[in-house]
């Protein structure tokens, strides 16, 4: 897939304008894409805050060291200061430490829940759009009946029966998020298999593994990128609707849906240190993620990019 | 039974006690204001704890002030009722269907005669219905009875059940007459405790209505076998069971069992026929699985006073937060203010409520459980229990997360009322055991453990030396528990929390802290450990409360203190403590009594038996001023809706 792509917006060498034609750049689909992306200020922006929030929340505590382990109740709910620059949590934990700790375990899930989700999401729904017949008939109909199970309903039964921690909070996430990938994926890959190269392999004899994995998912890699982005947005609203709900990772580890679901039983008492950082930190992120996803959806889309 | 608390007396009882000295000395009348009929009101339930059983002879998973006083016994009234809707722990003539009963033959034999009260259908209670609970409660406490139930779906039981003490220390029961029965016991008791502790325990049911073996069933007198009763073997003074306590399909222990089995069917609640005859002041009229209870004036009811409200509805809420949103929005008759949102007092009383906390007789606790298998060697050393006590930081729990609102516990017996004669100097002193890092790290390397601060201590001294780990403890054994506890109360969760971190950085005793609700904490814990059938799936498990005194309102507790207990999570087990408790309910006289309590309490707040927390109001009260009659709430945490009326 290195042909040549029609490029807008770039400045075009003399000697590169053919005559009476379109100007061309000959390059890699990758580097076009990165062009568009980067067009797209506000997905910079979002990238942006993604690197920040993960440099805030797994170096910031190298430079910023608190107590996250050990509490100390006898410095609860102190306004921020300089000491404490958000101020000190219900049982005195330095609040801006707990943001730090609560956005590992917040950014852990949502990548890894992405993960898993697109993963078996990819497979799941490549193999039912290539085999077809009843084979995609079975596989569609239980991705169907999954989807009719509302999210946050199938994520609380889960999360009660699982004792909850961060790789279980991975695990029941992955399980019920990787049903929309798996339609979209499908859906490419009924578009594909049809297509002349595929025809091609079969003819030359190539497995379905081959078909599989050398064209079809290589070739859906658009549609699973921009899925995964939201899906690591998806996926850190859902550990922080749990956490809110209360079926979050015990203490002392934390993340920021508990952090504001904590936040939040101070409501009335003013405590506004409590609620505002992690509330801010989990719109930031989940935006940040659209933001980018956006961008890659159009920087991924042959049909949205200029030429 | 088991309170959830939602949420220092000594604080509040000045205020009252200055603001009645005030009332009197200004020697004004008082004026009672003019109610109205009708209205409804609305109560909020526990968070996380919404009703979940109707049956009133509950099973130690289901015996809770939430299914009980709160609940059944608005529908079913105990033969004899305790509480007089003050802050006295006594008995209550007036809301009792059964009189004042009568103790002869140095106190072996017992009459009781019933009033002429009757059931919502008409009919009357008579001894019969009596006799029929008595029947049930002996089918159902009879360890020789075949086995009924899962574990998922327990079988009939109660939780207030103790081997060897009611209804086994009955040699025989019978009806005398349509409104006299007559029991003859197998020794002398203490009258004050057979009242307050055994025959508490009657509620009369509707024999008429539910004698029967399934709900398409004829209604028999199927439970009449279970009367004849016969003596076990090896017990001194001779204890007795039915003859024929029936099984899971027959005899007393299957009425038993259908009528169980109606009652874990949550959905039926409010069309079940059986839930319609009823002898309280209310009757269900609405419920749904998730907790939500609407109850209407019984029209038949027989005690005084009646209902005027029109409707008394218990409203569900996951947390206390989610019910002080409701609490703030007006939305509630009755509700209580969260101890982290004690700062909106002021407020909600300009807003028409009244701010009223609702002291409890009991005590509150969370129980080892020394059956597991790991951890329940390591527990049962007493030098564990007292580092592990002291590191409990009760007057940081209560100054830090309750407001104020407790008072640290030192054993068993409830310091509230106020100077309750019942407290032993002890216990009513200073902390038996206060916090002390420096003491329980010392007990521990003291018996054999190398403390790792911050980390896990191990034991690297296995033996039964003195300063050896002890029995059952093996090298490299380490200090790892799992702590069960009750989701939705920010109180509890900041400190357990708290106890988490300080056990392991002092002492590197790691806790690794679990959440469920309210019924599953105490599903858990009250699942029928003992050691001969032991639990491992938790260590210990605080379901946020501890023990109100109900139906054992002498607080000599038996019911959750003695070997094989119903209520004896853990199965704790001492026969000093024991026999402790068996002097309490042979005494003599009242002298005699008191100093068999002081020897229990005192022997209990040494030996720690539970961990003891901060015991606190049931909840902060938070009521619509111009409803009256909640004045006083139930000591012993039970409602008293047909007192309520708006004005």
């Amino acid at each position: 897939m290195s042909t040549a792509q029609p490029v807008a917006g770039l400045p075009l060498g003399s000697d590169a304008i053919p005559e009476g034609g379109e100007g061309y750049r000959s390059g890699s689909m990758w580097r076009l894409i990165l062009a568009v992306f980067i067009e797209n200020r506000l997905a910079i922006v979002g990238l942006g805050i993604i690197v920040f929030m993960l440099l805030f929340s797994f170096i910031g505590p190298f430079i910023y060291r608190t107590q996250q382990v050990f509490n100390n109740p006898g410095i609860a709910h102190l306004g921020p200061s300089l000491a404490h620059p958000l101020g000190t949590d219900q049982v005195g934990y330095d609040n801006l430490g707990r943001l730090m700790l609560g956005g590992q375990s917040s950014l852990e899930v949502g990548f890894a829940a992405a993960i898993i989700a697109v993963f078996v999401g990819v497979i799941w729904g490549a193999v039912s759009g290539l085999a077809g017949g009843i084979v995609d008939t079975v596989m569609m109909r239980i991705v169907d009946a999954l989807l009719a199970i509302p999210f946050l309903v199938a994520l609380i039964l889960l999360g009660a029966i699982f004792t909850t921690s961060t790789l279980e909070l991975i695990i029941v996430i992955g399980l019920v998020a990787w049903l929309v990938p798996a339609r979209l994926v499908r859906g490419e890959t009924l578009s594909l298999r049809v297509r002349e190269y595929v025809q091609a392999v079969r003819v030359m004899g190539g497995s379905t593994r081959r078909v599989l994995f050398r064209h079809i998912i290589p070739n859906t890699v658009g549609v699973i990128v921009v899925n995964a982005t939201f899906q690591v947005a998806d996926a850190i609203i859902a550990v922080a609707t749990l956490s809110y709900l209360g079926i979050g990772v015990p203490p002392p580890a934390t993340n920021w849906g508990g952090e504001l679901s904590n936040g939040l039983s101070y409501v009335y008492a003013g405590y506004w240190w409590l609620i505002y950082p992690a509330g801010v930190a989990i719109v930031l992120t989940v935006v940040a993620f659209n933001f980018v996803g956006d961008a890659l959806r159009d920087a991924l889309e042959v049909r949205l990019q200029k030429r | 039974m088991r309170h959830i608390p939602k949420l220092s007396f000594w604080r509040l009882a000045g205020v009252a006690a200055v603001t009645a000295l005030f009332v009197a000395a200004c020697g004004g009348t008082t004026t009672t204001p003019k109610t109205t009929t009708g209205g409804t009101v609305t109560f909020a339930e526990g968070p996380s704890a919404p009703p979940s059983y109707i049956f009133p002879m509950a099973s130690g998973t289901y015996f809770s002030v939430t299914n009980l006083s709160d609940f059944s016994q608005l529908m079913y009234v105990p033969l004899f009722w305790f509480g007089n809707n003050t802050s006295d722990p006594v008995f209550n003539a007036q809301l009792s269907i059964g009189n004042q009963p009568v103790f002869s033959n140095n106190n072996t034999e017992v009459s009781i005669t019933l009033k002429h009260w009757v059931w919502s259908n008409g009919k009357p209670i008579t001894a019969r219905d009596v006799v029929f609970w008595l029947n049930l409660l002996s089918a159902a406490t009879d360890p020789n009875a075949p086995a009924v139930g899962s574990s998922s779906a327990p079988g009939p039981g109660w939780g207030a059940a103790v081997p060897g003490a009611f209804p086994q220390n009955v040699v025989s029961y019978q009806a005398t007459g349509t409104y006299s029965l007559h029991m003859t016991l197998n020794s002398s008791y203490n009258p004050r405790w057979f009242l307050y502790n055994e025959l508490s325990q009657i509620t009369p049911l509707p024999q008429q209505a539910w004698d029967e073996l399934s709900a398409s069933g004829p209604i028999g007198n199927y439970d009449a076998g279970a009367e004849a009763r016969t003596t076990l073997p090896n017990t001194s003074p001779a204890e007795y069971v039915p003859t024929n306590p029936g099984n899971g399909t027959s005899g007393a222990l299957g009425v038993a069992q259908f009528i169980n089995s109606q009652s874990q069917t949550l959905g039926t609640y409010a069309t079940n026929p059986l839930w319609q005859v009823v002898s309280g002041p209310f009757v269900l009229n609405a419920y749904t699985t998730a907790g939500y209870a609407k109850m209407v004036p019984n029209k038949s009811y027989s005690g005084s006073p009646k209902p005027t409200i029109s409707a008394f509805i218990e409203e569900p809420f996951t947390s206390d937060t989610a019910e002080f949103n409701a609490l703030k929005a007006g939305s509630l008759t009755i509700g209580y203010i969260p101890t982290q949102d004690i700062s909106q007092k002021a407020l909600l009383e300009k807003s028409g409520y009244t701010f009223n906390p609702w002291y409890s007789f009991g005590f509150t606790y969370f129980p080892y459980n020394f059956t597991e298998p790991t951890t329940g060697p390591i527990m049962k050393q007493l030098y564990f229990r007292q580092a592990f006590q002291s590191l409990v930081n009760q007057p940081q729990y209560i100054s830090d997360f309750l407001a104020g609102y407790g008072v640290a516990t030192n054993g068993p017996v409830p310091t509230y009322p106020l100077h309750n004669p019942d407290v032993s100097p002890l216990e009513g002193g200073g902390q038996v055991y206060p916090y002390s890092a420096s003491k329980a790290v010392g007990l521990l390397k003291a018996h054999g453990w190398t403390v790792n601060a911050g980390g896990v201590s191990t034991c690297t001294k296995p033996g039964t030396a003195s300063d050896e780990c002890g029995q059952g403890i093996a090298n490299g054994a380490q200090l790892n528990f799992r702590l069960l506890y009750a989701q939705g109360s920010v109180a509890l969760t900041n400190e357990m929390t708290a106890l988490q971190s300080t056990a392991q950085q002092v002492a590197g005793i790691k806790i690794t802290l679990s959440t469920a609700p309210f019924q599953q904490v105490i599903g858990t814990a009250f699942n029928g450990c003992t050691f001969s059938s032991p639990c491992n799936g938790w260590d210990m498990a605080n379901w946020g409360g501890g023990w109100v005194y109900s139906p054992d309102y002498f607080p000599t507790g038996g019911e959750i203190l003695g070997t094989g207990a119903s209520s004896n999570a853990g199965d704790y087990s001492d026969t000093t403590n024991d026999a402790n408790i068996k002097a309490t309910h042979t005494a003599a006289n009242d002298t005699a009594e008191l100093k068999a309590l002081f020897t229990y309490e005192d022997y209990l707040a040494k030996q720690l038996p539970v961990v003891y927390m901060p015991t606190t109001p049931y909840q902060l009260t938070m009521y619509k001023s111009n409803l009256t009659g909640l004045e006083h709430q139930g000591i012993f945490d039970e409602l008293y809706p047909q007192y309520y009326a708006f004005s």
